[in-house]
Parts: structure tokens; C-alpha cells; sequence
């Protein structure tokens, strides 16, 4: 079979034009990676923040139109088998009363992080989290090529040819803004050949700026990130370069120049009788009203989210759409089809991109032998669904594809947290065979110098001069923990200022790495009062002998015993007091945060639980 | 003898060959190392026994054939067998080239070459043992490959393992029995 | 003429014979000196759990005691079927299954501390074998999720019960990558037309 006659040819969408979706009844968003900053019953008004990033891989969530918050909990996701994920739904009232939001006056002074932090508070979302990586923003390295990703990811597809045909002003301006802070060595627009309407929307704003029209005739997956880095970037640039969806692109220019967070995206609506419609949709519309708008019901029909080749099935039209669902397919209801065994046709391996052998890999993977499947270069599969549309015996091979390359991430992860605890195991079983060497060493210190106390009193019969001196040497120790919790103390706000800077950024490294400190803070104060009360206890006999001579024996034990728990108790106050003077206010604050943020997790974790 | 007999044996000697294998994961991963080792050993073999029949039969004409065949035949199995043993004796075995196998494949594969019709002159006896050899180690390697290609298959319980095997081995002799008696 | 082409042809099938035997010895014996120990590789596969559900008083005593042979392979119920696949193609010893009075299999899960009921008395700290628990005397003690293995042994020295153990992936939070465009789970054959 040869590959055109599987894949429909791509259709302009100059025909269609771009409709517009009604203000539907009840928009549902999910809040993934980001924490709800509104409540129930709240009003809140057009682009007002609905939710703010709380991970490097989340995005804030902004209300598409003004409306009432009528609930917070979980929500079913577009996501075949997936557990109920947070999510907020919001009743627009259909005033669309808007809060204008301030657009970036100077932009230009923006760096990378800035904006990649601008755009997360924007909603603008890339491929997996924020438009532009924090991590990968933060590292500020040169960037050599910088693609816009223009080329429609499926078959059947027209979001991204719709979106420049109608905005190729808007995603020029995006561009050249993009170019001005990110300052790419080479900024490349990449488009597919079939998108001719795109092209000629292009041209005539391509001459004389930054960036260069590239023109793809690669079929299919071409518009995957490892194809178009492929045919795009050359050999010392592949190393550093990024590739940024055209959507997202555009929707960031939106947001920087314009002050407005991205709220909607253009999805294409389409049968399997070739007719498509393409809309623009708020971020959260259910399928169902989407589909009435394109003159379709959901009732007669199988919806498929995302294209023909990579998309899965949707459970049900309530479900609201996503910054991902650039498609939905609407198919006449099907009964679902078995699969037969693998007759060894061979179309699969002839039409894989990446040259595997599919059916080599179904066998291995359908067994579970992970090993051999990675033997069969598994981790090559760009899982593009191609042989799973050719196969005649309707094998499920991407989904077994998907599903074994996810167990070989696990594994791998497993991996590294058996890596990581066998290290924290063998430093635990060092530091106690530390602490008991140091105990015992201590242990006959102390021996050595009662022995050598016992001997002077044997010599002389009363001083003072020792106990005082033991004093001393307690206070000492006392002071140069206090001492130190004080450095500690100031190195802190010294790393406080570059921790605000990328605060978000840094808010899961943070969030442990104060608990750590606070732990260590605890510890060294715990420490001293160690050493003070042990210090106490030492000198404690010494005193007693020393009273030995003029105080009955009882009565002058008790006395000691009563003398020594004072000092162990002043000992105490004082570090119980040194303990909370070392955590300054910041720290405070990130632990509060941190234990907020745990409770929250925790009663989503039950939430989630009492669901199942 | 002709080569609608020879054919059909040298596939009955590579199941043999097959059947003496053991089963272990090491094996598995070895099978087609040992299929072409096996394959080389038996070109050597028979490549030697035929050069040293031309070297005795100069010397002294006049030997009756079939017992000077079956000697030179078994003394390069041995002769084969010996050296492995001394330079390579644990890879050899891993590898299942031990010293009955040898010889029992030289005999088998080597005593009929000199009785095929084919065989008057000397240039066309080397052809036929360098494309018998090259025959042999197909087969072996077909062997080697061939349980893990039918574990893939929906075979009735009864047919799983040997048996399976045993009938792909009759459907290859059969289809080399059709492919010698049109040779001779 | 022939009989030379014939030497030239056994010497050609001699050397032939000479490589296969060569590399196949390679693949044999794959450089035994680079590798670390025994003990080492097979402390490579354990889970590093540390739970003692072996009988022994961590994954690296287990190891040792597998490497000498005085133990069998089917005692690690957090390694599960697979970790046993694992060591008997290491030891290349058969596949063991587990005992039919082994500990159960239980998914993984993060130890997590009622922080109302804590009263801060340092055992947990104490019984955890990675340290994966903070806290100091009378002050509140938590469990830091990523690096708490699991292994349950800081419930039993709680004198008052407020440690619970929770699944580890029932939190969307662990849903993250691949979001949303490769599903996560399992999806089920036909599902995806």
C-alpha cells in the first residue's frame, strides 16, 4: 500500500471560513500544574486569573469569559483511561464584561526567563507545559535555531494553515518579537507544501525580516519536533535548537504585545466525508457545542480527539477542550473491530518513517520483553500511528508502542530512585557508624578526665578553678552554635534575592530545600543543647565531690542531681530559643508554603481516592 | 546417488544437527554463531577430504573408492576435531562443534559427493562441495531461526515444539527432493 | 589448478572458522575482569527498598547472602515477579515463584504522617533506613514523599499510630509528563480508531 493512498490529501481551508463558537452554557478547565486562586460562586470576569502555575510544567488558567465559578473539583480528562484531574467549572453570565489587562510596554527589555515566565502567567502553553521550558529559559544559553512549527502534525488537520491564513499579520509580529528577545542565530518558519493558501499569506510578509520561510515535502510525521530539527537544522545546530508550535507562537504575541492571556484556539471540526469546519473555541467549550456549531450531534457519532492517526477516542461530548485539541474527528459509530493475528504482510515496515520493523516490535512488546524490544530500537518510534492505520489485521501497535515505552520510562525512573536510595542508605549506615566512633571517643575523653579530676583531688583537696573552667568551655560551645545559626542566618537573605528572581522556577527545589535547612538549623541547635546538657552532667559530679567535705551524703546528691537538670534545662531554653531566632521570615514563609501545599496535594490524593 | 537423494539428506542432517542442540538461553543467544560455524567446519571438511582423495589417488591409483572416501572423510573430521580441541576447546563446545557431530556430518555430507553423477571432473566435484557446504549452512541457519518463528504462530498444543519443527523439516526436504531431481 | 584454488578455499573457510570462533568466545565471556562483583550487580537489580522482608537487614546483606548461594531468589516481594526473572537470568539459576507464605505484593506507597497526632518522639527517624524523615524532638515530623521507599518499617515503632501508608501514583501530580498529548496509561486495545 502505497502511503498517498492511506492519507487524505491535504485540503485548503481557503474555502471554509473560520466560524465562531457560541458562548457555551458551561466551560470546564482543568488545573493541571496550577493552583486555583478563586472560589466557588466567585463572579469573575473575562481574563481575570482563574489559576496560577504552581510547577515548572504547569500554566496559569484565565477565565475565558466573565461568568460565575459554579464548582471546583475533579473533572474527567481527554485523556483515554485517565483519572479524574482538577478542574474548575465556570457559568458565563454572556455579558463578557473583560478586565483589560496592561500589555508589556517594554518588551524589548524582557530576558529569556522573563518571558518564559510572562508567557506561563499568560496560559501560554507549548508542547508539554509552558511555550518556552523554565529550565531550558533559566540556562540562557545561545539559541542557534529557533523553528516555528507551522506544519500540520496529522492528516486531515487545518488549525495551523486557518490560524495563519487569518492572522499571518499577528504571527509575523509574534515572530519578530520572539527573534528580538530570544535572539536566535537563525529563525525559521517551517510550512508544508499543501498549505498553499498559508504560503501565499506568508510570502508577501517574509521579505526583508528576520526570519525565512522553509517550505517541507516530507509526507506525514514531518511536522514532529525530531523530523523537522532533521530536515531543518544543520549538523552544529542541531545541539541547540528549539521548536515552538505556530499556535502557541502566535498566542504569546498576544499575550506580550497585547496584554491578553490565551483563552481560545482554533480547532478544526472534521468528518471522515472530507468536509471540515474550522473554529475558534474558548478554552474549556464541551465538545458537544462544538459540534452542533459545525451542524453535526454528538448523539449518532464517535468522537476522536486529536487527528486520525494519533488521536483516542472521547468517552463522552462534555468533555471541554484543551490547548492540545487542534482536532476532533467525528466518525459514523463503528462496532469496534477485533484484532487478528499478524499475517506478516510486511506493509508496516515498508511504511515506518523511522525504518523499525512494527511487527517485530508488537511481538516483543505484547510479551513484555522490554529488552528485546529496546533491542528493536523501540526508543526510535516517533509513534506517528502510521502502521497501526495500514495494518490489515488491526493489531493495536501504537497503543502497545505507547504503552511499553511509557513501562521503560518507569523502569528507568524506578531505576533512579533505587540508585538514589541505595545512596542515602549507605551515607545512613556511614553517619551512624560516625556517631558511634564519635560517642565512644567522647566517651573515654570524659573517662581520661574524671580520672585525671580524681587524681587532682586526690592531690589537692578542693579547687574551684576546674568546674569554672568546664563552665567556660560550655558557654563557648554554646555561643559558637549561636554563632553559627546567626551565619546562617545571613547567608540566607543573601541567596534570597536571585531565589525571587526565579521564584517559581525554583519552587519545588525551594520547597525541599528548606525543609532541609530547617532540618539543619534543628539539628545544630539540638547539638548544642546536647554538648551543654552532656557538659552539664560532666561537671555536675565534680561539684558534688567538691561539697563532699562539709554536707551530709544524701541530702548533697540530690543537690546535685537538682544543680545538673537546672543546667541541662537552662541548656535547653537556651537552644529551644536559638531555634526559632534561625529561621528568619523568609524561610518561614517558604515552609508554610510548603506544608500548605502538601495538605493540598494530600486532599487531592483523597479526593482522587474516595473517587475510586 | 543424485542430487534428489543428496539434497533431501543434507536437510534430514541439519535437523539432526538441530536436535542435538541445547536448550538453554545461552544456546539461543549462540544458535546462529553455531550454525554458521557448523556450516564452515563442514566446508573445511569437505573441502580437505576432496584434495586429499586427488593427492591419494595420484599416488596410488587403484584404491577401491568407496573405502578410500570414507577413511579421507572421517580422518579430516578427526584431524578438524583434534585442532579445535587443542586451539579453541571451549568456544568449540559452546558452540556444539564437538567430535561425533563432525564426523558424522562429514560422512553424511561428504561420501555422497563422490557418487553424484556431476562429479567427473575435478573443477565441478569443488562446486558441488563449496555449494553443498553453502546449502548446509542455509539450512542450519533456517533451523537455528526457526523455533522462535513458530512460537509466533497459532499452533494447535499438539504441534507446538519438535513436532512443528519436525514437519517444517519434511516440507523442506520435500520441496529440495523436487529441486535436485530436476538438477539430475 | 583446481587443487590450488581448493587450498585457497580451505584456507579461506579456515580463517572464516577462526573469526566466528573469535567473536563467539567474546560474546561468551564478555570481559569478566571489567565487571564489579557479584554481590554488586545483584544489589544493582534489588529494589533498594531496605524493608528486611527478606529476612536480612537490608538489599546489600540480601545480595551478599545470594551471591554466596545461601539464599534463593524468591524473597523480595517489592522486586516482584520481574526482579525474580531478573536474578535468575543473572545467576542463571530457574525462575522461582514466590512462596506461598512470602508477604503479599502491595503497589508502591509513600509513608505519610497524621501531623495532628504526631508527638514528635524520634523513632520513625530513627527506624528509617534512608532518612527520609525530618524532625527533631517534640517538633512535628514529616516524610519527604520522593524519598520515602516504602518499606513500612517506621510503622510498627510508632507509639501512636499516625503514620499511614498512601498509594504513591494516585496523585494527578504524578500524571505530569506527557501531558496531555501521550496518554499515560494503559489504553486498551481498540480504543483508539
Amino acid at each position: 500500500m502505497s502511503r498517498p493512498s492511506i492519507l487524505p490529501a491535504h485540503t485548503d481551508p481557503g474555502s471554509q471560513p473560520l466560524l465562531t463558537t457560541p458562548l457555551p452554557a458551561q466551560l470546564r478547565l482543568w488545573l493541571q500544574g496550577a493552583s486555583c486562586c478563586v472560589e466557588v460562586g466567585q463572579r469573575v470576569l473575562k481574563h481575570q486569573l482563574l489559576a496560577e502555575a504552581d510547577s515548572e510544567f504547569g500554566v496559569a488558567v484565565h477565565a475565558p469569559t466573565s461568568g460565575h465559578i459554579r464548582a471546583i473539583g475533579p473533572l474527567p480528562q481527554a485523556l483515554p483511561d485517565a483519572p479524574l484531574l482538577d478542574g474548575l467549572q465556570l457559568q458565563p453570565d454572556g455579558l463578557d464584561e473583560a478586565l483589560s489587562l496592561p500589555a508589556e510596554s517594554n518588551w524589548p527589555a524582557l530576558s529569556a526567563l522573563a518571558l518564559a515566565m510572562r508567557l506561563q502567567d499568560m496560559g501560554v502553553m507549548g508542547q508539554h507545559g509552558p511555550l518556552l521550558p523554565l529550565a531550558w529559559a533559566a540556562k540562557a544559553s545561545p539559541l542557534a535555531l529557533l523553528i516555528i512549527n507551522a506544519v500540520e502534525n496529522e492528516p486531515f488537520l487545518q488549525a495551523d494553515s486557518m490560524l495563519l491564513c487569518e492572522q499571518a499579520a499577528a504571527v509575523a509580529e509574534a515572530m519578530a518579537m520572539l527573534g528580538r528577545i530570544l535572539q536566535p542565530a537563525r529563525l525559521v518558519l517551517a510550512i508544508q507544501q499543501e498549505q498553499g493558501a498559508a504560503i501565499n499569506a506568508l510570502r508577501s510578509l517574509a521579505a526583508d525580516q528576520c526570519w525565512q520561510l522553509e517550505v517541507i515535502q516530507a509526507p506525514y510525521p514531518a511536522g514532529d519536533e525530531a523530523q523537522l530539527l532533521r530536515a531543518l537544522a544543520r549538523p552544529e545546530e542541531s545541539g541547540n535548537s528549539l521548536c515552538l508550535p505556530v499556535a502557541g507562537v502566535h498566542a504569546a504575541g498576544r499575550a506580550i504585545l497585547h496584554g491578553e492571556p490565551c483563552i481560545s484556539r482554533i480547532v478544526t471540526v472534521s468528518t471522515a466525508l472530507k468536509q471540515s469546519h474550522n473554529m475558534r473555541a474558548l478554552l474549556g467549550s464541551p465538545v458537544a457545542d462544538l459540534l452542533t456549531c459545525a451542524g453535526l450531534s454528538s448523539q449518532q457519532h464517535a468522537l476522536v480527539h486529536g487527528g486520525g492517526l494519533r488521536g483516542f477516542a472521547l468517552p463522552d461530548a462534555t468533555i471541554g477542550i484543551h490547548q492540545h485539541s487542534h482536532c476532533l474527528l467525528v466518525r459514523p459509530r463503528q462496532p469496534a473491530l477485533t484484532a487478528q493475528p499478524c499475517i506478516r504482510c510486511g506493509d508496516c515496515a515498508s511504511i515506518c518513517p523511522s525504518q523499525l520493523q512494527p511487527q517485530e516490535l508488537y511481538w516483543h512488546c505484547s510479551r513484555q520483553e522490554l529488552a528485546q524490544a529496546q533491542h528493536w530500537r523501540l526508543a526510535d518510534c516517533s509513534q506517528c500511528g502510521l502502521c497501526s492505520a495500514v495494518c490489515p489485521s488491526q493489531l493495536p501497535l501504537l497503543d502497545s508502542f505507547r504503552l511499553a515505552s511509557q513501562q521503560l520510562l518507569l523502569a528507568e525512573q524506578q531505576q533512579c530512585a533505587a540508585d538514589a536510595a541505595r545512596q542515602r542508605h549507605r551515607f545512613r549506615q556511614f553517619r551512624l557508624e560516625r556517631d558511634k566512633q564519635e560517642k565512644a571517643q567522647r566517651l573515654a575523653e570524659r573517662a581520661a578526665q574524671q580520672a585525671a579530676k580524681l587524681a587532682q583531688q586526690a592531690a589537692e583537696p578542693t579547687s574551684h578553678a576546674e568546674p569554672t573552667a568546664t563552665a567556660a568551655d560550655k558557654q563557648a560551645a554554646i555561643a559558637a552554635a549561636m554563632a553559627r545559626a546567626a551565619e546562617r542566618q545571613q547567608q540566607r537573605p543573601a541567596v534570597a534575592p536571585s531565589v525571587n528572581s526565579s521564584e517559581r522556577e525554583a519552587a519545588i527545589a525551594a520547597n525541599r530545600q528548606a525543609a532541609i535547612e530547617a532540618a539543619m538549623a534543628r539539628a545544630a541547635a539540638r547539638k548544642a543543647a546536647q554538648e551543654a546538657a552532656k557538659a552539664a552532667a560532666a561537671d555536675a559530679p565534680a561539684m558534688a565531690k567538691d561539697e563532699d567535705q562539709n554536707k551530709p551524703g544524701l541530702n548533697q546528691q540530690q543537690q546535685a542531681l537538682i544543680q545538673a537538670a537546672m543546667h541541662r534545662a537552662n541548656a535547653q531554653k537556651a537552644a529551644a530559643s536559638s531555634s526559632p531566632a534561625s529561621l528568619d521570615q523568609d524561610k518561614k514563609a517558604l515552609i508554610a508554603a510548603a506544608m500548605a501545599r502538601a495538605a493540598a496535594r494530600k486532599a487531592a490524593g483523597d479526593e482522587t481516592e474516595q473517587d475510586k | 546417488m543424485n542430487f534428489g537423494l543428496y539434497l533431501p539428506l543434507l536437510a534430514g542432517l541439519a535437523f539432526c544437527n538441530h536436535c542435538r542442540r541445547p536448550a538453554d538461553g545461552q544456546a539461543d543467544a549462540l544458535a546462529l554463531p553455531a550454525a554458521i560455524a557448523m556450516g564452515l567446519a563442514t566446508a573445511i571438511m569437505l573441502l580437505l577430504g576432496g584434495g586429499l582423495l586427488t593427492l591419494a589417488d595420484s599416488a596410488r591409483p587403484g584404491l577401491p573408492l568407496p573405502l578410500v572416501a570414507s577413511v579421507l572423510q572421517a580422518a579430516s573430521a578427526l584431524l578438524l576435531a583434534g585442532t579445535l580441541q587443542r586451539l579453541a576447546a571451549g568456544t568449540a563446545a559452546a558452540l556444539g562443534l564437538h567430535w561425533p557431530l563432525l564426523l558424522l556430518n562429514s560422512l553424511l555430507a561428504g561420501l555422497p559427493l563422490y557418487f553424484l553423477p556431476s562429479a567427473s571432473s575435478a573443477a565441478a566435484s569443488l562446486c558441488a562441495a563449496l555449494l553443498s557446504a553453502a546449502l548446509f549452512t542455509l539450512l542450519l541457519a533456517q533451523f537455528a531461526t526457526l523455533p522462535h518463528r513458530l512460537q509466533r504462530c497459532a499452533l494447535p498444543a499438539r504441534l507446538q515444539g519438535r513436532p512443528a519443527l519436525l514437519l517444517c523439516a519434511l516440507i523442506i526436504a520435500l520441496a529440495l527432493h523436487g529441486l535436485g531431481a530436476r538438477l539430475s | 589448478m583446481t587443487l590450488v584454488l581448493r587450498l585457497l578455499l580451505l584456507l579461506l573457510a579456515i580463517w572464516l572458522l577462526g573469526k566466528v570462533l573469535r567473536s563467539s568466545a567474546q560474546k561468551l565471556r564478555p570481559a569478566t575482569s571489567t565487571l564489579p562483583p557479584l554481590a554488586e550487580r545483584i544489589d544493582a537489580i534489588l529494589p533498594q527498598t531496605q524493608c528486611g522482608q527478606c529476612g536480612h537487614a537490608g538489599c546489600l546483606p540480601y545480595a551478599q547472602a545470594l551471591a554466596r548461594g545461601e539464599d534463593s531468589i524468591n524473597r523480595c516481594p517489592p522486586g516482584g515477579e520481574d526482579g525474580i526473572r531478573k536474578l535468575a537470568a543473572l545467576l542463571h539459576t530457574d525462575y522461582l515463584p514466590f512462596a506461598a507464605d512470602a508477604p503479599p505484593q502491595k503497589p508502591k506507597a509513600v509513608a505519610l504522617i497524621d501531623e495532628a497526632t504526631c508527638i514528635g518522639c524520634t523513632l520513625c527517624i530513627q527506624a528509617c533506613p534512608v532518612d527520609a524523615i525530618l524532625g527533631s524532638a517534640k517538633q512535628m515530623h514529616t516524610v519527604l514523599a520522593d524519598e520515602c521507599t516504602g518499606c513500612e518499617l517506621c510503622l510498627a515503632p510508632c507509639p501512636v499510630d499516625c503514620i499511614s501508608m498512601r498509594p504513591a501514583t494516585s496523585q494527578p501530580a504524578d500524571w505530569r509528563w506527557g501531558y496531555p498529548v501521550i496518554a499515560i496509561k494503559a489504553v486498551k486495545p481498540g480504543s483508539s480508531s
